[in-house]
């Protein structure tokens, strides 16, 4: 799969927030994104929009990440199970990052990114997840 | 990229919210109001506003769970003088060490490592390798399966 193809979906509860890490996208090449802002809000664009990547920050005002991500790796669409999930946040504490990666998060990715960063991250787990299927 | 007004702004609105809930010592929204404020400084690249925010951060995650309320009391003081903080450095659109944000933030480290700072944090490289041995495992189990 080419990178740069891949369907995109941004969670963050901050509109100013969700088009910056798009505008960082966009500027890698990656155009592709959809920003919505909730873990509700993604789960139904999930089960009808085909999505490589979801990008997800950690806190909501209903419910966290983790159990979007639960919600997410237990879903009835194979395809949905499968999504790649990257969680972006400045949230370090070790109970939360290990706790998301216990539960199937593919990379976790802190606050400031760069352009390349990202996009070289994006671009390894896309691969993985070709080659996975 | 945002435009520097508008990251003001929100961080203002946020550092706002934050006064009023300090006001009704719900300091469980504070620090979620301040990881707010850190990461959208830190993808702006103001790292002064964002490391005031992280001590503001941690001192309303312990001062949730104070000893006695004489460290409750701290706790809020300490976060009330980093919104204070932050009002400044937001409204004079600065983002220089003067020699009191260094006496603030010197005091705001003392404190935490009083109330004990109760949150192992990771480094970026640290959860790195957390990930390579997640997908070992997960490549095991499938080599298994």
């Amino acid at each position: 799969m080419n990178p740069k193809q891949a369907g995109i979906l941004v969670v963050h509860q901050v509109p100013l927030v969700r088009q910056q890490i798009a505008s960082i996208f966009a500027a890698e090449g990656l155009n592709k994104v959809t920003e919505v802002g909730s873990p509700e809000e993604a789960l139904q664009l999930l089960e009808t929009k085909p999505c490589h990547l979801v990008v997800s920050d950690v806190h909501f005002p209903k419910g966290g990440a983790l159990d979007f991500l639960k919600k997410v790796r237990a879903h009835s669409f194979p395809r949905v199970r499968k999504i790649g999930f990257i969680v972006l946040t400045a949230d370090s504490t070790k109970e939360n990052i290990e706790a998301l990666i216990g539960a199937g998060a593919d990379d976790y990715i802190l606050k400031p990114l760069t352009p390349n960063y990202i996009s070289s991250r994006i671009t390894s787990l896309l691969m993985k997840i070709s080659a996975d299927q | 990229m945002i435009e520097t007004p508008v990251y003001f702004q929100q961080i203002k609105e946020w550092n706002q919210q934050s006064r009023t809930m300090l006001q009704k010592e719900d300091l469980h929204r504070v620090c979620e109001l301040m990881l707010l404020i850190r990461g959208l400084s830190l993808m702006s690249g103001c790292y002064q506003i964002a490391h005031i925010a992280e001590l503001g951060e941690d001192i309303a995650f312990v001062g949730q769970h104070p000893t006695n309320s004489s460290n409750r009391r701290k706790s809020v003081g300490c976060v009330w003088d980093v919104v204070t903080t932050l009002d400044y450095l937001i409204a004079h659109g600065v983002e220089t060490t003067t020699e009191e944000q260094n006496i603030l933030i010197h005091r705001l480290k003392a404190t935490l490592v009083n109330l004990r700072d109760l949150r192992p944090k990771l480094s970026q490289s640290e959860i790195d390798v957390i990930l390579r041995g997640k997908v070992m495992e997960r490549d095991e189990a499938r080599n298994q399966g």
